[in-house]
């Protein structure tokens, strides 16, 4: 069988009754790898460590800094790149682009690394940039991979136009977060776009399998340039597109031609389940089985030399008069969309906090917990319904429950077991 | 249409989780009714929601606009003026829409950062849909992107997901 990606979709409801009015039907489509060959070869790293040394850094953070850096040094192959950037109030490049050849002598320079001063991301960000093109890879994976616990001051809008910059060039960036203290905006905004994440890493011990994880996910990319398409029928609007696997993401598509929309996915790790939740508004439909969207998926499969490969799937619902028609929710769907609307609770209920608008703050959160009980996440549930009567007390929430909440509703978060692998 | 059980707010058939309060609508919910307000937030308690065919013609000169936005009840009085953004606010771009939709849930609901523009020209009021993903409706009409749609009293203005009632008053 030639290698190829499959798609399977599952409908919320398999059965949608004849309106006169428009409806809504929420589409799932999960995408899989099919017929490639065991042992794909690993596509070239391009991989750049940002790693912050401020003074909040010395002890055990930098030492499992150091060691996780180690084992990377270790698991990269002699076509890979590597280059190693820290900041502090500075920015300082400790190990240039280059093939990982002496490892040993790698790991003695970055065993010498020393924390002092504040964050200044920005310079870091940019010295980092510059050392991934320097080795700009034709085909291969370019990745920043920052570290930091610190709260960078007055920069920040710096750090997205550069992560901008990284990311238009195909540089994806991972953005781990570690402690309390890191600017969870700024992090999530740096990384709303393709090939990027930001993850929560909760305690120091985390560090080298967060490292590790992430690097096995760079090293078994199996399709690049993945892009989505859909085209609906008239009358048809899509009203919002977003991933939910691996996590939760919401995914800006363009309407680029009437009833066209066109959304970029970047590269797609093996490792990964892929999955993508379609609102779509179908116009009144008339009993029968009518075609609703077409679907396609664009990809590049650079391990068995395939490029702009297409797979298209036509999103057909079966209309029945209204008295046939029952209200189950298709499981499967019904759980993503817990998830998904969890998410955009509580992203909702901060934009409430900010505005001073506790009590509505505290509702969206208790929403959102019932929302997340019901789709089985029970320990985050608690956490977010904790947070919502913290709010009605205090009138803030804690920092360490924002960002479980935040990354944690999003499936990324990283603590002893919990989050993306638990699902 | 639905109607949320927790929040009253108007939901587009099919919806399984309310756009504005997240509440499960899998169970049957009632078919709507012919009010549109909240209880409690309606403006004008007594008085039955205006039709687009029945609203009064207004006196241009001394007229006054007025939004409803439906979900929440809440009410904007707007001094007419050539152009009004409608859209949500977005400090980092620099984005202060006149009529900003940001904390009636507009983000869930569709609504770009600058989504339509209201002009005022010699008596007459227009919307323009400035290339909004989920478009700009006029009565569930969706108007053409860059183009002006006259807007009258008691139109429903519906940007992506979150309606308004269009008033104008003498």
């Amino acid at each position: 069988m030639a290698p190829q990606i499959r798609l399977q979709r599952t409908l919320s409801r398999a059965v949608v009754a004849a309106s006169e009015e428009p409806q809504l039907v929420y589409v799932l489509l999960e995408a899989a790898p099919e017929g490639l060959p065991s042992h794909t070869p690993k596509l070239p790293l391009n991989l750049c460590l940002l790693v912050d040394r401020s003074s909040s850094m010395r002890g055990e953070r930098l030492q499992y800094v150091k060691e996780a850096v180690g084992r990377i040094i270790d698991q990269l192959g002699q076509d890979d790149f590597f280059s190693l950037v820290t900041f502090n109030d500075r920015a300082e490049v400790v190990v240039p682009a280059q093939r990982v050849a002496q490892k040993a002598d790698l790991k003695r320079t970055v065993n010498g690394i020393e924390a002092a001063g504040g964050t200044e991301m920005a310079m870091g960000m940019a010295l980092a940039i510059q050392e991934v093109q320097r080795s700009l890879l034709p085909r291969g994976i370019s990745r920043i991979m920052l570290l930091t616990d610190g709260r960078t001051y007055g920069d920040e809008a710096r750090c997205v136009e550069i992560a901008r910059r990284a990311q238009d060039r195909n540089i994806g960036i991972s953005a781990l977060g570690i402690g309390l203290e890191w600017n969870e905006d700024l992090l999530e905004t740096m990384t709303a776009r393709e090939n990027s994440r930001a993850q929560y890493i909760t305690s120091a011990n985390e560090i080298a399998k967060v490292f590790s994880d992430e690097l096995q996910r760079m090293h078994s990319v199996f399709a690049q340039r993945v892009a989505v398409s859909a085209t609906l029928r008239p009358g048809g609007m899509l009203r919002s597109l977003d991933r939910v696997r691996p996590f939760i993401a919401q995914v800006p598509a363009i309407e680029e031609a009437e009833r066209h929309w066109t959304a970029s996915l970047g590269d797609w790790p093996d490792s990964d389940i892929h999955a993508l939740m379609f609102e779509i508004v179908a116009p009144p439909l008339e009993v029968g089985d009518q075609p609703l969207a077409k679907i396609a998926l664009r990809y590049d499969l650079p391990s068995a030399s395939l490029r702009n490969q297409v797979v298209e799937e036509i999103i057909r619902v079966q209309v029945r008069p209204p008295a046939e028609v029952g209200y189950e929710v298709e499981p499967n769907v019904k759980h993503w969309l817990e998830r998904l609307v969890a998410y955009r609770l509580q992203s909702t209920a901060w934009q409430d906090v900010e505005a001073g608008r506790i009590e509505e703050a505290s509702q969206r959160l208790q929403m959102a917990g019932t929302r997340l009980f019901e789709a089985g996440e029970r320990e985050l549930a608690r956490t977010v319904q904790e947070e919502a009567t913290r709010l009605l007390r205090s009138g803030t929430a804690s920092d360490e429950g924002r960002k479980r909440i935040r990354f944690g509703t999003r499936g990324l978060i990283s603590s002893n077991g919990e989050g993306p692998a638990s699902e | 249409m639905l109607r949320c059980p927790n929040c009253q707010s108007g939901q587009i058939d099919g919806t399984v989780f309310c756009t504005v309060c997240g509440a499960s609508l899998a169970a049957p919910v009632r078919r709507q009714s012919t009010t549109l307000f909240k209880k409690g937030l309606r403006p004008e308690a007594t008085e039955p929601v205006a039709m687009a065919d029945a609203a009064p013609p207004v006196a241009p000169s001394e007229a006054r606009l007025a939004l409803y936005v439906l979900p929440s009840g809440r009410q904007m009085r707007l001094k007419l003026q050539e152009e009004l953004l409608i859209g949500r606010r977005d400090s980092g771009r620099g984005i202060t829409p006149d009529v900003d939709l940001s904390d009636d849930g507009g983000f869930n609901a569709g609504v770009s950062r600058r989504h339509a523009i209201i002009s005022w020209d010699e008596g007459d009021l227009f919307v323009e849909d400035l290339g909004s993903p989920n478009g700009t409706f006029v009565n569930e009409q969706r108007i053409k992107p860059q183009q002006r749609a006259p807007l009258r009293n008691g139109d429903t203005l519906r940007c992506g997901m979150l309606t308004l009632r269009v008033e104008l008053s003498p």
